[in-house]
């Protein structure tokens, strides 16, 4: 017998489950969590360095030497269980300034003033600073749960008073903090101390590549590499923000919208020939907007174009797979073009609701239609889809 | 900056493969509490990006990707950490499950190194090729092939000894 049967055989469908319902609320609950989060605080951080030799920076171990951070003592807790004490030595405070951080693309990649990050770990696994920004209190400990290194800061920048806790983990992930009314920078460290779960960082979730955190200062993965920025595609005003990234991650060129409630990402060139036409994409889709389209079904079936639009080619009861639409359901595909540039659209429309249409822009190895529809059978049975 | 929610096509989703989901956490951590507790983590984590995911049509791979890429081995500790996104899960007390019988076959399965055990899931039981388990795991072709490859003459001596 197959192994695959013999697994299948071991497995039951378990003891009875609670109700979808539950669930169902679990979900909305945790979109507003999100919501509050990012309402609520004035603050976040940080992130960077990966690699193996900062991996094995375990907790309590203050180190020395190149990669021992002898300058951030990370212990949670000195070797005899009590609580860290705050170092306010000037060489701990006087972080260095990093270009970088404004710059983390080079020179000519530069962050909009406001999504720079205040403090962060770098590249070479210190903690620095951006330009302007004065450290007041710093303290070292555990107040991010599955950070490897974490620590509370108090700074001042642009002549506003900030509280912040900047955590490091392996995949190098940030955290969310704010300042609190009516308590000391000292107790409002301590809470998050010893309650640390509460900033626990989702380290295997699909980290995303790039995100805003909840003061929308830009928070990197250490395997992220900034190409480009483009400042508040979404075009929000304060206290609202948006930032759009081509960035290389993990070895992957990828594309990112990085907003308050989140980010969202996908290999560089998958379904749009640029990042301002993906960006343009993804604000639809995040703000509940229409999506470029191209085409609409007319009254005989057949696609036609939308103003501006020639339909090159066009094939109806197209085949993508099971992923896309099943034998029953209407489905299309056109190659037309817009502005001088082709695309291909795939339409369905399940059952009786509504049509979609997904726009990808064609491109080397997927300049006819047939190469197209094999792309897209390809990203169906990989259950990635076309956008 | 939510986009619109569809909650309908969300609960039917779930509907229709929650089942599945479970099993799959169950394959992978060996424990229905922590399957329970890794589905609900993975759903509620598919609602949040729901938007997006469902457009895109990939709401159960992403669901599988955050059931495999939790830390497993981490949640078996005895001392379980909090689980993010969830801080103020106030769930009543669980009743115990009935315990399982279980089968030689999954006792091996359980007692693989982590990595081989869910390169196996992914690649012998739900049948994804190589390309996309080593992209699940995020983990090289080559190292997919090694880890099956020792998983399964593991597994395959536990069914040699089985009566036939």
């Amino acid at each position: 017998m197959e192994i695959r049967d013999e697994i299948e055989k071991s497995i039951s469908d378990g003891p009875p489950q609670g109700p979808v319902l539950d669930q169902l609320s679990l979900g909305k609950a945790a979109v507003r969590r999100r919501r509050l989060a990012t309402g609520a605080a004035s603050v976040a951080v940080l992130a960077a360095v990966g690699g193996s030799a900062y991996a094995a920076t375990s907790l309590g171990s203050a180190g020395s030497g190149e990669h021992g951070f002898a300058d951030n003592p990370t212990s949670s807790a000195k070797p005899d269980g009590t609580k860290p004490d705050a170092d306010k030595t000037a060489a701990n405070l006087n972080l260095p300034v990093d270009p970088k951080l404004a710059c983390p693309g080079g020179p000519d990649v530069c962050l909009p003033a406001a999504n720079v990050p205040l403090v962060a770990y770098n590249h070479a696994g210190k903690l620095v600073r951006s330009d302007g920004v004065e450290v007041l209190d710093r303290l070292d400990g555990k107040f991010a749960g599955n950070a490897s290194k974490s620590a509370a800061i108090r700074l001042q920048a642009g002549g506003k008073e900030e509280w912040l806790v900047v955590g490091w983990t392996r995949k190098g992930y940030g955290v969310l903090v704010g300042n609190q009314a009516g308590t000391t920078f000292d107790a409002w460290a301590r809470e998050w101390e010893e309650q640390p779960a509460v900033l626990d960082m989702p380290t295997d979730q699909i980290p995303a590549p790039a995100s805003l955190d909840s003061a929308g200062r830009l928070v990197l993965p250490s395997s992220t590499r900034v190409l480009r920025v483009v400042a508040n595609p979404a075009g929000v005003t304060a206290p609202e923000f948006s930032l759009g990234l081509e960035v290389e991650h993990d070895g992957e060129r990828e594309w990112a919208l990085a907003e308050e409630d989140g980010s969202s990402w996908d290999p560089a060139y998958k379904s749009f020939a640029t990042l301002e036409q993906w960006l343009d994409d993804m604000v639809a889709l995040s703000s509940g907007g229409e999506t470029q389209q191209f085409v609409k079904f007319g009254a005989d079936g057949e696609l036609v174009g939308m103003p501006g639009v020639t339909v090159v080619e066009q094939r109806g009861g197209v085949d993508v797979g099971k992923r896309f639409a099943g034998p029953e359901d209407k489905t299309a595909v056109a190659k037309v073009t817009f502005e001088g540039e082709t695309w291909f659209v795939l339409a369905r429309r399940i059952g009786s609701g509504s049509t979609e249409f997904f726009p990808t822009a064609a491109m080397a190895g997927r300049e006819t239609l047939d190469e197209f529809l094999d792309y897209a059978r390809g990203q169906y049975a990989a259950g990635e889809g076309t956008r | 900056m939510i986009g619109k929610r569809d909650d309908a096509s969300y609960v039917e989703f779930v509907t229709a493969r929650r089942t599945h989901l479970r099993r799959v956490a169950y394959a992978l951590c060996g424990d229905w509490y922590q399957a329970d507790d890794l589905v609900q983590i993975a759903l509620t984590k598919l609602y949040v990006a729901w938007p997006r995911v469902h457009r895109d049509g990939r709401e159960e791979a992403y669901a599988r990707q955050i059931l495999v890429r939790s830390n497993i081995d981490d949640s078996r500790r005895p001392v379980h950490r909090e689980k993010p996104g969830l801080p103020d899960d106030d769930r009543p007390g669980r009743e115990l499950l009935p315990v399982e019988e279980r089968t030689a076959l999954f006792d091996a399965l359980q007692e693989l190194p982590e990595m081989q055990r869910k390169a196996v899931v992914l690649r012998h039981w739900l049948g994804l090729t190589i390309a996309e388990t080593a992209a699940e795991l995020q983990i090289g072709e080559g190292t997919v092939k090694s880890h099956t490859s020792r998983a399964l003459e593991k597994l395959q001596e536990v069914l040699a000894d089985l009566p036939s």
